[in-house]
């Protein structure tokens, strides 16, 4: 299997890069279940900086989801399994810290935004009790003092009547505030790295922009750093910095935004930008076409791979991409891709 | 209220078509409260087009696709397939008329029986409706296994040996299996993944070359919309609002909501863009505004909009929206 030695300045950073906020080597999950062994992510390298929104794409099962709960050991384990990687983050590997040192570090320094707001609230709490209960646990604060903080906070998540939702329950709800109380309590704490896990997946097209935009500005404000996992293309163009896309649990391409969508080099990422309909559509002049697809299907993960994951659904591959790992190539611009035919390949004009 | 000036027959007319769900207190308390959820809609869909209905949750969608299906009966107002008025049909007569609209569903997983084999899923309206014999019947099944691009061979496969893409391929078959004359798709696509979605969207649009057959095609994705359908018809809050071929809707939408929805999709080629600012969410359904029922997000809001109900009125060639203030009323 392929490992990647990567020093911190081969990773997509600049040399006068200010250090990266949390710093992933090499992580590898597997979920060892009775009779068989998924391997969820392998080896997947990555660095998030202050203020920046790192977004992570891929389809389901691509293990997106995994590499973020893996951050701070949020798997059941068993059956997950940590075996390899670590993750800095301000320079202590979290996957040494036991598990009451990351307790004290989930919240402050490193905080989630779940995909599912109807099911990852309690719903015999108030919501006010919510927001606040780790505004007491982290910073010691009295009731009050806590849900005074919770008021500050879902007027910054510009919840309308905050003084009544205080006292709400989720069902009293719509989708739209109850993944502003999602967000509400993630930031209470004012982390230092967000990690949103498709966090407007959910909603609609109009409440998702609002969400986003929230999401951007609340970062701005904060300088924090910003974790955003989604499978909309779409959704990177327009909120995040660098991206990774992931395949079979592996990154297969890594770079600038504007970089990568203009100038895809790996097979997948552009299988997948020619595969989405754009709006606007029917207005050029490719109107009618039919959508370029990938064939097949994504592979199971239950055993490890020989050669490229994606070779099988790949039209360029060649007889190589089939016994060979694929070699990480790096490109000027700051983007990696993982294959062989990427070493080709130069920089754009 | 007259739709559209094509002067041929439509497949299917909606007409007026109201749909109230009463909420009770216990299952048979007294009524406590009613959603509106389908309000005094007017559409028609011709022979072969493919008409996308587009919304947000809760808009109603869902339920005029499962009125379309025969699945609720209207509140008011009628529903014709060819000319035949389905809505109020008794159960025995509405039997023939339930094979020629076919729906295709939205969760792969929860549309398929795990207990049946796809070759027996995708026979099973062909035996409901007593076509062919057994033989006949199979060799159907194989044909449509081959239109959906699934191996025959995995026919006798049960429905968990197939991936999302593959089990959508099963339900789109068993839409097809009778030959129906419009098949209703309530976001068909809304749970496959980006690569898979492409797929089974160049099937879709393969099948209606091969068969002929009418789509409604539902879903709140408008790109998808804007690629696979001849014409768009918008929903808020239980009514259209916008109606128009698909090129005239997506250069120049009339209504502010459409407006609206379109700018609220991130675009590939944009970075965060200064959007008109998207505000509010969408009101009960159990207490809708009154007049027009998007004038409580609406920048253009009027004192008039919340007087009085915005008909649909043409704006277009074929274009037709719901709005007192882009679409007003021809004074005399």
């Amino acid at each position: 299997m392929r490992t990647e030695p990567e020093p911190a300045a081969a990773n997509g950073v600049a040399a006068d890069a200010p250090k990266p906020l949390l710093d992933v080597r090499n992580l590898t999950v597997r979920f060892e279940m009775l009779r068989r062994t998924v391997h969820a992510v392998s080896g997947v390298s990555f660095s998030v900086r202050e203020g920046e929104t790192y977004a992570i794409v891929g389809e389901s099962g691509c293990g997106k989801s995994v590499t973020a709960l893996s951050l701070l050991k949020l798997l059941s384990m068993p059956p997950a399994r940590i075996t390899n990687g670590s993750v800095y983050f301000d320079g202590q590997d979290l996957l040494e810290l036991s598990e009451t040192r990351l307790q004290d570090l989930r919240g402050p320094a490193v905080s989630y935004v779940f995909q599912e707001p109807m099911t990852s609230l309690n719903p015999s709490m108030k919501i006010g009790w919510q927001i606040a209960e780790s505004c007491k646990k982290h910073f010691g604060m009295n009731r009050e003092q806590a849900l005074a903080r919770a008021r500050e906070v879902l007027q910054q998540v510009q919840l309308p009547d905050a003084d009544e939702r205080l006292d709400s329950y989720p069902h009293q709800l719509s989708g739209g505030m109850r993944q502003r109380i999602m967000i509400a309590i993630a930031i209470v704490c004012s982390p230092r790295l967000l990690i949103a896990d498709e966090p407007t997946t959910a909603l609609d097209v109009t409440i998702q922009a609002q969400i986003l935009d929230l999401l951007s500005d609340l970062q701005k404000r904060t300088g924090a750093g910003m974790i955003l996992i989604t499978h909309d293309l779409a959704v990177v163009a327009e909120y995040a910095d660098r991206m990774m896309v992931m395949y079979a649990g592996r990154k297969v391409e890594e770079g600038p935004v504007d970089a990568i969508l203009s100038n895809p080099r790996h097979p997948y990422t552009r299988g997948l930008l020619q595969a989405v309909p754009r709006l606007g559509s029917s207005l050029s002049e490719n109107s009618g076409r039919s959508l370029s697809e990938i064939p097949g299907i994504v592979p199971l993960l239950d055993r490890p791979f020989i050669g490229c994951p994606f070779a099988p659904r790949c039209e360029s591959a060649i007889e190589r991409c089939r016994s060979e790992s694929p070699p990480t190539v790096e490109f000027a611009d700051g983007c990696q891709s993982a294959c062989i035919l990427s070493e080709s390949m130069g920089a754009p004009e | 209220m007259s739709v559209g000036t094509e002067p041929e027959k439509p497949l299917l007319s909606v007409e007026n078509v109201t749909k109230h769900f009463n909420v009770r207190r216990g299952a048979f308390g007294s009524v406590r409260a009613t959603v509106h959820a389908v309000e005094d809609v007017t559409f028609r869909i011709n022979r072969g087009e493919v008409l996308g209905l587009v919304g947000e949750s809760g808009c109603g969608k869902s339920t005029i696709a499962k009125l379309i299906a025969c699945l609720h009966n209207p509140t008011s107002g009628l529903i014709r397939l060819g000319g035949v008025e389905i809505s109020s049909l008794p159960e025995e007569r509405l039997r023939g008329f339930r094979s020629r609209v076919q729906m295709v569903f939205q969760d792969p997983y929860s549309s398929l029986n795990p207990r049946m084999t796809a070759g027996a899923i995708v026979e099973e309206p062909l035996r409901e409706h007593a076509r062919g014999s057994a033989k006949k019947r199979r060799e159907r099944v194989k044909t449509l296994f081959r239109q959906v691009g699934l191996p025959y061979e995995m026919a006798s496969n049960y429905p968990n040996a197939f991936s999302g893409g593959q089990r959508q391929r099963i339900g789109i078959a068993r839409a097809l299996a009778l030959d129906p004359d419009l098949i209703v798709a309530d976001e068909p696509v809304s749970a496959l993944d980006v690569s898979v979605q492409a797929q089974v969207i160049n099937l879709l649009a393969r099948l209606r070359g091969e068969t002929g057959a009418a789509y409604l095609f539902v879903s709140h994705d408008l790109a998808v919309v804007e690629h696979i359908c001849d014409r768009v018809a918008v929903m808020y809050l239980g009514q259209l609002v916008e109606v128009a071929p698909k090129r005239e809707l997506f250069s120049m939408p009339r209504h502010p909501y459409t407006e609206m929805l379109m700018q609220s999709v991130p675009a590939l080629d944009r970075r965060r863009k200064a959007r008109q600012l998207v505000v509010g969410e969408v009101p009960s359904p159990f207490n809708p505004p009154s007049g027009c029922r998007y004038r409580t997000r609406c920048p253009l809001a009027e004192p008039r909009c919340s007087e009085s109900k915005p008909v649909l009125r043409p704006v277009g060639t074929g274009h037709l929206a719901a709005c007192h203030v882009r679409a007003p009323a021809v004074q005399n």
